[in-house]
């Protein structure tokens, strides 16, 4: 798996200027626009995005083909994409938010960070969210279909969403309600909640990559 | 017995492959046909990148699902449409290799670059054709691998690049007891390197030889029509009718010679054994 994380890495190493340009874009809307939560929402979203990315590349001339001739299992490639992900949510997430935290430390002396600090957990979710509902499609559908798949996949979830919301209002359970009770849980209730429905998100979008994976043929 | 394929199936709508073949240790077999016949869809069953429908393969005496990623640090690969991402350079992949075989020789790879002027770091998708080929060849052979599974390796190449790849494949086999697998639509690369070959036609392997035999005893008898009524048929392979009467594949070229005074025999190659074998009919 080490070999796959080197060659995805040096993949992104060859979009070194795409990434500083993002970096720079995310730095200036900060500014301009005075947020803070800019570069990390951007940033993090962006980065995280290039693991799709490494997967057209596998893609690209057939060269998935070589890649399970090496000695790497089809369990280990995927993985190693969810492990990618991970790391090129995380990274930058890190480095954004540092980022963050001291320009609005230099701009606003004293000012409270608690803001700041919940939504940049909540930003890292979202990104790794993105990507477990994502990396499936890619995997089966491939770059160009992998798009079309995944407006499918988002109408799919809107359409669940409006069913629950309309079977709990049948029912008589008051969705504005439960979701305010949300809020009441905490920061760390919060984020312990956030982080277990990535977690078991992704845990079921590995199962559903890996299986893809298996019966692939090339 | 390093590699062995009994009864192997696999069926697309268009094509099916139904294949037997075995490498034996320290020997190149080649695997010949035209385009379309069945050599990468076979290497693709060996390989484990297609399913298959029936029949068996064994890889080092296990079956290839069970191959660990240790047994295939033992192989070395070339796919005639694949190989490492074009946004890659080769000074990119040199930690890939070291991270992945245990036995990569970088010293040696290195050198071999420089030798065939491979540029380390260009991309690899603006190599020529010639220098992706050698490259892909050079990967392959770069980890001491036992066997060498090679697809079409030189495909596109012009003589003299063809002739270097080839060269390194008789070195590569000369520092031990590797095996190679090979396959080549350019009948010629195989005749100076494979030991035994196979030809495929349709999916099916029409016939095993070695080469050795193939170019000693094989022969095509250019007769007349009378001539051919008078000839003894037991080594007569296919015959084809022709202007001046029949062209007759044989593995016994000597009897003829032997037996028949006066009668064309000409000496047997791969392409002329090949179409015979596909274009001609049963005696």
């Amino acid at each position: 798996m080490k070999g796959l994380l080197i060659k995805d890495f040096k993949l992104l190493k060859s979009q070194t200027n795409f990434f500083i340009t993002i970096f720079i874009i995310g730095i200036l809307l900060m500014v301009m626009q005075g947020s803070p939560i800019i570069p990390i929402s951007y940033g993090t979203l962006m980065f995280s995005m290039f693991t799709l990315s490494t997967i057209s590349y596998d893609e690209f001339d057939n060269c998935n083909a070589f890649l399970f001739t090496l000695p790497v299992t089809r369990k280990q490639y995927v993985l190693e994409k969810y492990v990618f992900g991970i790391l090129v949510a995380v990274i930058p997430w890190a480095v954004s938010t540092g980022i963050s935290v001291i320009y609005q430390t230099i701009k606003n002396p004293g000012e409270d960070l608690t803001e700041l600090l919940i939504s940049a957990p909540v930003m890292l979710c979202f990104a790794l969210v993105f990507l477990g509902l994502t990396l499936p499609v890619q995997l089966k559908f491939g770059a160009d279909k992998g798009r079309m798949a995944m407006f499918g996949v988002m109408g799919v979830i809107v359409v669940i969403g409006f069913v629950i919301g309309f079977v709990l209002k049948s029912l008589g359970i008051p969705l504005e309600e439960m979701i305010s009770n949300l809020t009441t849980m905490g920061l760390a209730g919060l984020l312990g909640a956030i982080l277990t429905f990535c977690a078991v998100l992704w845990v079921i979008s590995y199962s559903v990559s890996l299986k893809i994976i298996v019966k692939k043929q090339f | 017995m390093i590699l062995k394929l009994e009864n192997v199936e696999k069926h697309y709508e268009q094509f099916d492959l139904k294949c037997s073949l075995e490498v034996h240790k320290g020997c190149v077999t080649g695997l010949i046909g035209q385009n379309g016949a069945g050599k990468s869809t076979t290497f693709k069953a060996i390989l484990g990148l297609i399913n298959t429908d029936g029949g068996k393969i064994e890889v080092f005496g296990k079956e290839i699902k069970s191959l660990s990623a240790k047994d295939k640090e033992e192989i070395g690969v070339v796919l005639s449409d694949s190989g490492f991402s074009g946004y890659l350079t080769v000074k990119d992949i040199l930690p890939i290799l070291t991270s992945m075989y245990s036995a990569f020789d970088q010293n040696d790879f290195l050198k071999k670059c420089r030798h065939f002027s491979i540029p380390m770091d260009r991309k690899i998708k603006e190599f020529s054709t010639g220098m992706k080929a050698k490259l892909k060849v050079l990967v392959a052979m770069s980890h001491n691998a036992k066997l060498l599974i090679l697809d079409e390796p030189t495909a596109g190449l012009d003589v003299i690049a063809r002739d270097e790849l080839l060269d390194l494949m008789r070195e590569y086999m000369e520092q031990g007891d590797a095996s190679i697998l090979i396959s080549s639509h350019i009948s010629s690369d195989l005749e100076g390197l494979c030991d035994d070959i196979y030809m495929i036609h349709d999916g099916q392997i029409i016939m095993h030889e070695e080469t050795d035999r193939l170019l000693g005893d094989y022969g095509v008898l250019k007769v007349t029509a009378q001539e051919y009524d008078k000839l003894d048929k037991r080594y007569i392979l296919k015959r084809k009718k022709e202007h001046y009467g029949y062209s007759c594949l044989t593995n016994e070229k000597q009897y003829y010679l032997d037996n028949y005074r006066g009668i064309t025999v000409e000496k047997g190659n791969i392409d002329e054994v090949i179409t015979m074998m596909i274009r001609g009919e049963e005696k």
